[in-house]
């Protein structure tokens, strides 16, 4: 039997972590006006500097907590240093995927020096817990709601009572007004981004102690919640932050409580996307943040100025595309290709082709109509399982499943951007990426149909119908296959952006209101975008699974999301050419990077970073 | 003239590859208060932006209470001893007017509760209107009384130089004239004032000296009761249709 008022103390344990993220993103948010991703790392490191200051400096537990987190909040300033404030003035998109980027490069060097697989959290007060009617209360539920309690009292009567938080409040209201009284814009960035890491570093130690355990990429789903909290409470307020954090935490523990643990995070992300769709400026959100741009602009509810455009000077950078007889030559050069390759360059052919088809799908929705999806792969997922189901089910020509899996993708996709197509800017991505993380539990928790964490095996070999049901069973085979694909998809793509269509996605781009003033239907137009994107990723998804006759949920996580965005990105949003060659180069580099192992990921997430800070527009220009 | 509270010196300002001032050059002595005229984009807000380091001049010097301001930042512009009111008031919306009032003094943080709190009532009792507003929020305030508190937030720094862009901007005409009222009174204690102002005719009654900008050019300077009292100029460079409308208010 669960006690109802265990769930309570229990949540606002947890609930109170989450508040202490949310205060982050709520400041990052205020003062540097972006959301950052990196705020689950910094949560992450914080546990994992307090468990090597035990483990590895023999230091008891609280000198170690108390060096992790002033480790931490250096590292959250760091960040903001090297990598941050030189994009400040770049295109709106860039600061979000660096942090994005910097999320990715800590988590993955996290699990390179303090391996992968959970680690155990020295946790003195393990056993003291007491037992008041019903009710089960251990210490360590105790010492976080104190610690969060003492947190957030000391930080609110900072920001209201002295001159220091004065000065970050009016930072975040009014940066050029704040500095003509004196304030020092730059220090409050610091500060903020010491706050947040400080934050972040003592929310993890707190988390290290409750589960007794820490693994290197915890931070992602509690930076997620952490930001649902804030998002909740109406994102750039901080007693909002405060709320929406202990109400998710209890909304949390009662779910997982009466309904299962295994519904928890579904549980949570769902909550994030009724939000998003019922409420983006917070449930709590009040009028008064739009003064600050708050909610309202942050959840797109104010046209803003397009993702791509740059706040000062506009990027005029070149713009390299294939079209034509040039575009036809590449394409006889790659059928010929198998002649010159090796059976292990043929496979890489196939995934680079594959992973170009997906780049392309991503392009759509994220360069021409400025829709960021950080979820892409879960539509990948959802096209390889339907392709991977029915092949196994019954024996269907490679085409159909082709249009089966791709019609689901468009559905899954319809789905994701019926809550998204509201929003813009950063939220969006939020949008897209919880999606996401939705399907990817429902892979991994629907066994009846995906098999869950055992994956589909024994996917046939695709038969092509118009071949007269010829199998392929060779690696030139495979690659044929999809080239043909990709061909078919890029020709066609590329009549669609060129057409009436494409310009309109652009045009809402651009500037939404003038669009919509200009009588575009722009929610139709938009879901038509991630429709259109949805049943190419679907596609792709379906070549994936018959080419590796074995798929798994790990293959359709944000790592893979973050892949695809990285192609698109390096390539130049809204280039066809652009994904096509960032697909490639990725995929080559990833063989290339093979004998790097684990370092893969780090390398990945230097590029991105890389791309962005010194090429915002890609290698090959945005279109 | 080094005696000079501004020196702008052959200043040339770019936005981009667009060119916002052309070879422009303004002077405030000490205890004057100077306008700065002119239609929309005709460069007068850049002018103010470039006295508080906003925006940065490409050619020519820019100096302010003694000091070349190239590569300072505004809020060491601001330390100088410059306070802004800015175009649209900037008031802080989430905070009460009391702390709003306090931003203002934020440079005189160190000089203890007690001369704040003597600012903080001079400050009322130069705005009276704010008295009743005290512990309210910024943002619920109507426009006026947000001009007001941004009028008085700016006197809490006791500046030396008082920047003012715009100050009649969306304003009913009962609460233009309170708040020309209150900007004389500023110059009565000795402020020496640098104002941007598109109505001409209020600006032209308070200020010793004006300039006219056009297309980034100065177009016409002067003392300013000449320049009000000039039918050519009214004509070809300050609207004399706005003139006489307001005029006629007046009466």
């Amino acid at each position: 039997m669960v006690d109802f008022f265990s769930q309570i103390i229990n949540g606002l344990a947890i609930g109170n972590v989450y508040a202490l993220l949310a205060i982050g993103f709520a400041l990052v948010f205020g003062v540097a006006n972006l959301i950052n991703f990196a705020q689950g790392s910094l949560f992450m490191l914080g546990g994992y500097l307090t468990f090597t200051g035990v483990s590895y400096l023999g230091l008891p537990l609280l000198p170690a907590a108390l060096l992790g987190i002033l480790l931490t909040t250096g590292i959250g300033v760091a960040l903001d240093w090297a990598c941050l404030r030189p994009i400040q003035r770049g295109p709106r998109i860039a600061p979000l995927l660096a942090t994005l980027a910097l999320a990715v490069i800590i988590d993955s060097t996290a699990e390179l020096v303090w391996s992968p697989n959970t680690q155990g959290f020295p946790n003195p007060m393990a056993d003291q817990a007491w037992t008041v009617g019903n009710a089960f209360i251990s210490a360590v539920d105790l010492l976080i709601l104190a610690t969060g309690i003492v947190c957030i009292v000391s930080l609110t009567l900072f920001l209201k009572y002295t001159w220091t938080g004065r000065a970050l409040r009016a930072t975040a209201m009014d940066p050029e007004a704040a500095q003509q009284m004196g304030v020092n814009v730059a220090a409050m960035r610091t500060l903020t981004f010491g706050l947040a890491g400080l934050l972040g570093g003592i929310g993890g130690v707190l988390i290290g102690l409750y589960y007794q355990s820490i693994w290197p990429t915890m931070g992602i789903p509690f930076g997620l919640k952490g930001f649902t909290a804030a998002l909740l409470g109406g994102i750039s307020s901080i007693p909002g932050a405060i709320a929406g954090g202990l109400l998710l935490g209890i909304f949390e523990s009662l779910t997982s409580g009466y309904l299962g643990s295994l519904y928890r995070n579904m549980v949570a992300y769902s909550l994030l996307l009724l939000v998003l769709f019922f409420r983006p400026q917070g449930l709590f959100g009040a009028r008064g943040l739009d003064a600050l741009g708050g909610a309202q602009a942050a959840a797109g509810m104010v046209p803003s100025t397009s993702l791509m455009a740059s706040a000062f000077s506009p990027v005029t950078s070149r713009i390299y595309t294939l079209a034509g007889w040039p575009a036809l030559a590449v394409l006889v050069l790659a059928v010929l290709y198998p002649f010159v390759a090796d059976r292990t360059w043929e496979h890489i052919g196939t995934l680079a082709a594959i992973f170009s088809l997906l780049a392309v799908s991503l392009t759509v929705v994220a360069g021409s109509a400025g829709q960021i999806s950080v979820g892409h792969a879960a539509l990948f997922g959802v096209g390889a399982y339907t392709a991977a189901l029915l092949g196994v089910a019954c024996d269907l020509p490679i085409e159909l499943l082709l249009v089966a899996a791709g019609t689901m993708g468009a559905i899954a996709a319809i789905a994701c951007g019926v809550v998204a197509v509201r929003l813009s800017g950063h939220v969006i991505v939020m949008a897209t990426l919880a999606s996401g993380l939705i399907l990817h539990s429902v892979f991994l928790s629907w066994i009846d149909v995906t098999r869950g964490p055992m994956g589909v095996r024994g996917i046939p070999p695709p038969s092509v119908g118009l071949l007269g049901g010829f199998s392929i069973t060779d690696n030139a085979g495979h690659y044929w296959l999809s080239l043909a694909v990709l061909a078919l998809a890029l020709f066609l793509t590329g009549r669609l952006l060129q057409s009436n269509v494409g310009r309109t996605w652009r045009a809402i781009r651009e500037d939404r209101l003038a669009a919509v003033a200009a009588g575009v239907p722009a929610v139709r137009y938009l879901l038509m975008a991630f429709a259109v994107s949805g049943f190419l990723a679907g596609a792709a998804g379906a070549l994936y699974a018959h080419l590796l006759a074995f798929i798994a949920p790990g293959d359709f996580f944000i790592l893979a999301s973050f892949i695809v965005l990285t192609m698109v990105v390096l390539g130049g949003l809204g280039n066809l050419t652009g994904a096509v060659f960032g697909a490639v180069l990725l995929i080559v580099l990833t063989e290339v990077l093979r004998e790097f192992g684990e370092f893969r990921m780090v390398a990945y997430g230097l590029v991105l970073l890389l791309a962005i800070m010194f090429r915002p527009n890609g290698l090959l220009g945005s279109k | 003239m080094s005696g000079d509270v501004v020196t702008i010196d052959h200043v040339d300002i770019f936005y981009g590859s667009v060119q916002a001032l052309f070879d422009v050059s303004v002077r405030v002595a000490p205890g004057e208060t100077v306008a700065v005229l002119g239609g929309n984009a005709s460069g007068k807000s850049t002018t103010i932006k470039t006295v508080l380091g906003l925006v940065q001049a490409r050619r020519g010097s820019v100096r302010v209470l003694g000091r070349d301001i190239r590569g300072l930042a505004t809020s060491q512009v601001a330390a100088l001893g410059v306070g802004s009111i800015p175009e649209g008031r900037r008031v802080f919306p989430e905070m009460t007017v009391h702390e709003n009032l306090l931003m203002g003094a934020y440079l005189r943080r160190n000089e203890g509760r007690r001369r704040l709190e003597q600012a903080t009532e001079e400050a009322l009792a130069l705005f009276p209107d704010l008295r009743e507003r005290f512990g309210q929020l910024a943002g619920t305030l109507s426009g006026g009384e947000q001009q007001m508190l941004a009028m008085a937030r700016a006197w809490m720094r006791h500046p030396q130089l008082l920047c003012i862009d715009e100050p009649s901007m969306g304003l009913s005409p009962r609460f233009v004239e309170r708040i020309y009222d209150a900007i004389a009174g500023l110059k009565a204690r000795g402020v020496t004032i640098l104002m941007v102002e598109q109505s001409a005719t209020m600006a032209l009654a308070v200020a010793d000296r004006a300039y006219v900008l056009r297309s980034g050019h100065i177009a016409v300077e002067g003392e300013a009761a000449a320049l009000a009292n000039d039918p050519s100029i009214r004509r070809a460079y300050l609207g004399e249709r706005a003139f006489t409308e307001k005029e006629t208010d007046h009466v």
